[in-house]
């Protein structure tokens, strides 16, 4: 029996179970002791007697045994066994101890305790009689529960039996659970594979290779079976009457089982092949694991020999810290790389303006009418004027810019003056000469005369 | 899978080296989600199409789902790991060299930063794979191969003082590494180790896992695996040159052979 694991197991939690630290206190609490005879002898004795009452148990359902009997037993075993620690290992099995747990089978958690259940062994009243409790009767179960993948083909009868059964909402469990364990057996062996030394791992598997064989084989048949019996028309109408029942709830797809069904066989074939790799790896005794180097000794050896440039580039692009390098160059690359002052524009657009319509006297010599155009009217009314005249006093003058051009222009071409008469134009005989400013002006001299009653 | 997604994903494998369609440790973006499925239900075709395209860059791109640990169930993970002796073009060391030389200020020069990264990465490797005792070939294990900041720098402080510095100047050649691994404070050790983690974590060489709690990552132990053989380890044999020759040239003889007259 391996109760190794059901003890390994049950210790750690007996030993929170027995903690007395105070809530929030150091995390490094420990008071652990396990003094014993470290020999195993008690345990081997009250195993020795397990395995006596369960076989008695077997035979007569329940019946008691005398202590002579299992005493016997365990001297078939252990010759030197002295009678009281026999009694003294039944009188342990048989305590009741009390246990206190959570459990949150309502939904609240509730604190319970358990008593009665603890004891391994039964003894009759006044009599000197055991048998296994119903806890006791379980601990084979608890002990030889197979939980390595050895036993997948047992699990796969188990899915194979829920696709028959139409037992939907286990298949998914089962399936989970062979393909969680070939899992991790695929990872063991990986493992196994690639490490140095520690190889219990590979003699297991190489030990038992044809036994793996054969187990592969059968559960790839027994999972190709269960493919069968998936696709059937029975399973989909069973299926379907069950989706489509009162109340039910359950997200499961024809697809989401067929799926299920076929991961397992996926996995079981990388389990099968990397099983012949590692077996045929190490009967060749060629490992591909080789010892670790020195790495620091080699970085002392470098600090005296260097490497050359060209090594010292290589090994930079092949262990170096790498990346992808500005081979493709992007407008963000120089993002607000050059920041710019934010300086008004010196030249704005083209602006119509159509509220302000600019007066067109304001141009030329409509300019020159709009001021002066008046005052020489009146002056002709009065009587003739002439050029010189009209410059000796100032008549070109418009807000203090020389127009000079525009009065000769209206004395050339006088019609544009607001007057309604005809005018005629007097041409001088000779030059006059006069001085504006730093210039002399020299010309022929006319004069306007305004003809009365032709108008 | 059509080319543009093609050219979508070698995009994206350029930029960071890994598409995981799931992580334990890390938000894994819709994009590179998409991605990695994407390359998972790519048909043969496009994805020899992606691997012959990468060969020509001296990268090659491997999927990891089921079959290593750390991986959540059903999930995939790509990795693009540099191919023994093609020296990607693709992949630069200027970056590299400018981060190391910000450690210490303006003092340190390009050949400095060179020299620190080298001998940071070494022990770094002595970590991770000496002291433990642990194959460069061992893929599996990088998931148990955490280390804290502490222990990077306290390594390579010991390396200086217990190594470097008790070697004299005198008797090297070119002392220009013991030097310059000499010459600097303590606090800018830290800030050497500090920057070369930075750097690796950004080539997704290391990750980060909790505060001050690193891990080599997928694509660091499997470019270690793919390499060490062809890249690393003629280097270390560099050392002792015929060490090296005669174990290559030697192999164990057992009795029978002896006793035939067979001599090696």
């Amino acid at each position: 029996m391996n109760f190794i694991a059901l003890l390994a197991s049950a210790v750690r939690l007996l030993d929170l179970h027995d903690s007395n630290r105070g809530y929030g206190e150091a995390d490094s609490f420990s008071r652990e002791k396990r003094t014993g005879q470290s020999d195993g002898v008690y345990l081997d004795i009250a195993w020795l007697v397990i395995e006596r009452l369960k076989q008695h148990d077997d035979l007569a359902y329940q019946e008691y045994l005398p202590f002579s009997m299992i005493l016997g037993h365990v001297r078939a075993t252990r010759h030197d066994v002295n009678e009281s620690d026999v009694a003294y290992v039944l009188g342990v099995m048989r305590r009741p101890t009390e246990l206190f747990y959570i459990s949150r089978d309502n939904g609240s958690a509730e604190r319970h305790s358990e008593k009665r259940k603890t004891a391994l062994i039964e003894k009759i009243d006044y009599a000197d009689e055991y048998r296994l409790s119903p806890t006791g009767r379980g601990i084979p179960g608890l002990a030889n529960a197979a939980r390595n993948a050895t036993y997948v083909r047992g699990d796969a009868y188990n899915l194979l039996h829920a696709v028959e059964g139409h037992d939907f909402q286990q298949i998914p469990n089962f399936a989970d659970e062979i393909v969680s364990q070939l899992r991790a057996e695929i990872l063991n062996i990986h493992a196994a594979i690639e490490r140095i030394g520690r190889v219990d791992t590979v003699n297991t598997y190489i030990k038992n290779f044809e036994q793996w064989k054969s187990i592969i084989a059968d559960t790839i048949q027994i999972v190709s079976r269960t493919e069968e019996r998936l696709d059937s028309t029975t399973f989909r109408e069973q299926l379907e009457s069950w989706l489509d029942g009162d109340g039910n709830k359950s997200s499961l797809t024809f697809n989401k089982l067929h799926n299920e069904v076929l991961r397992i066989r996926q996995v079981l074939t990388t389990f099968n092949r990397l099983l012949t790799d590692l077996v045929q790896i190490a009967m060749r005794e060629r490992r591909n694991a080789v010892i670790p180097p020195s790495f620091r000794d080699f970085a002392v050896q470098l600090v005296r020999n260097p490497f050359s440039p060209q090594i010292e580039d290589h090994f930079f692009r092949q262990w170096g810290a790498c990346k992808l390098e500005t081979p493709f160059h992007s407008v963000f690359d120089g993002l607000a790389a050059v920041s710019v002052r934010d300086v008004p524009p010196q030249a704005s657009a083209p602006v119509f303006a159509d509220e302000v319509i600019e007066a067109a006297s304001d141009i030329g010599k409509l300019r020159f009418l709009d001021a002066r155009g008046k005052e020489i009217a009146a002056r002709l009314q009065a009587g003739p004027l002439s050029l010189s005249s009209a410059i000796a006093d100032g008549l070109f003058i418009v807000d203090s810019d020389v127009l000079i051009g525009d009065l000769v222009g209206v004395f050339v071409m006088p019609e544009a003056l607001p007057l309604g008469g005809t005018i005629e134009i007097r041409i001088a005989q000779g030059l006059n000469q006069t001085q504006l400013g730093m210039d002399d002006y020299l010309f022929t001299d006319v004069e306007l005369v305004l003809k009365e009653g032709e108008a | 899978m059509n080319n543009t997604d093609l050219g979508r994903a070698h995009a994206y494998l350029l930029r960071n080296r890994m598409v995981e369609s799931k992580s334990m440790r890390r938000n894994v973006s819709r994009e590179e989600r998409d991605l990695a499925i994407m390359l998972r239900d790519a048909d043969a075709h496009i994805r020899g199409l992606l691997d012959e395209f990468l060969d020509g860059q001296g990268l090659m791109l491997k999927s990891f789902s089921d079959d290593v640990k750390g991986l959540p169930a059903g999930a995939v993970s790509f990795v693009l790991a540099r191919k023994p002796d093609t020296n990607p073009p693709f992949f630069g060391t200027e970056r590299m060299i400018a981060r190391m030389q910000q450690a210490g200020g303006s003092d340190v020069s390009e050949r400095d930063a060179k020299i620190w990264f080298v001998h940071i990465w070494f022990i770094l490797m002595d970590i991770l794979y000496t002291r433990r005792g642990c194959s460069p070939a061992e893929l599996q294990d990088w998931v148990e191969k955490s280390f804290t900041k502490a222990v990077l720098v306290e390594a390579v402080r010991d390396y200086l003082n217990e190594e470097v510095r008790k070697i004299d100047p005198a008797t090297l050649a070119t002392p220009t590494i013991h030097t310059s691994l000499t010459s600097f404070k303590e606090g800018t050790v830290a800030q050497f180790c500090n920057n070369f983690l930075d750097l690796m974590m950004d080539a997704r060489l290391i990750e980060s896992i909790g505060s001050d709690l690193y891990r080599p990552t997928l694509l660091f132990a499997f470019e270690v695996k793919l390499n060490y053989d062809r890249q690393l380890e003629p280097f270390l044999t560099t050392i002792a040159p015929f060490d090296g020759a005669t174990a290559v040239l030697t192999r164990e003889v057992t009795i029978e052979e002896s006793s035939n007259g067979r001599n090696y």
